[in-house]
């Protein structure tokens, strides 16, 4: 049974961020990140019939984003043949140093790490997605663009202590959301 | 000169530390919530659970998409919409 539906004229406004994160942290260039999304969502509008409302909207959009992401590296493998490889080690007493620096391997933590606040982001976008959407706006303006209260106070038309309610209640929502896993 | 209120409640406990947070609260604000949290064990608990949320925010460097960006993808997903009723 079908218990999902979709409405492709929220998808901005609900989705883009997560799937923004979703993708930077896989593609590392905003540029390419964008046009990737933009091609999911016509690719979404295009296949919307086959949406079936088993799994949500979201879960939808990020399977064919995944797939748009697979062909971007398969592209990009495509073109390895013409790649450069540049070797900066000089001659003289700097020789063993490639030795040593493949021996500190700080790969495999930085990795670890960045997975883990990958997760994490995505975590926090996700409660952030269960409160009031005009909340999350706010608090997502205010915590993650850094955005003067002034500036936003303007925009959406309320008080300073207006923005304070709501980032308190926003940041109360989202502490309780992620307790379980993350506090 | 009208003098601060010395002792504040909860609310603006919750407020000042909140403000805290975005590095918002003003002088007078901070010794307020320092006087209150020194007798209050609820929003202790409030001001600790609140700077760890601050910590995982910064720790998962999220990145906000541009409202000219959202435009962009608005648009193209309103002429692709067009399109295809006119088809």
């Amino acid at each position: 049974m079908s218990t999902h539906t979709i409405d492709p004229t929220k998808w901005v406004d609900k989705y883009s961020d997560y799937l923004f994160n979703y993708t930077i942290v896989r593609v590392n260039d905003r540029e390419i990140a964008n046009d990737l999304i933009s091609e999911t969502f016509l690719a979404g509008l295009k296949s919307m019939e086959n949406f079936k409302g088993e799994a949500s909207e979201r879960t939808w959009l990020i399977s064919i984003l995944k797939r748009k992401i697979i062909d971007h590296y398969r592209k990009m493998n495509s073109k390895k043949g013409q790649a450069e490889v540049h070797i900066n080690y000089r001659d003289g007493e700097n020789d063993g140093d490639w030795l040593e620096e493949q021996v500190a391997d700080q790969f495999d933590k930085t990795a670890e790490d960045d997975m883990e606040n990958t997760e994490l982001g995505m975590a926090i976008l996700d409660c952030l997605e269960k409160i009031n959407a005009k909340h999350a706006e706010i608090f997502k303006m205010k915590t993650i663009d850094g955005v003067d209260t002034e500036v936003i106070c303007k925009e959406f038309d309320i008080t300073p202590s207006n923005l304070w309610v709501i980032i308190h209640r926003a940041r109360t929502a989202l502490a309780a959301c992620l307790e379980q896993n993350w506090f | 000169m009208q003098e601060e209120k010395k002792y504040i409640d909860c609310d603006k406990a919750e407020c000042c530390c909140d403000k805290g947070q975005y590095k918002e609260a003003d002088k007078i604000e901070k010794i307020q919530l320092l006087e209150h949290l020194a007798e209050c064990p609820r929003c202790r608990e409030y001001s600790e659970k609140n700077t760890r949320l601050t910590e995982l925010i910064e720790k998962a460097k999220l990145k906000c998409c541009s409202e000219e960006e959202k435009e962009c993808w608005r648009k193209a997903i309103e002429e692709e919409l067009k399109k295809s009723h006119s088809e």
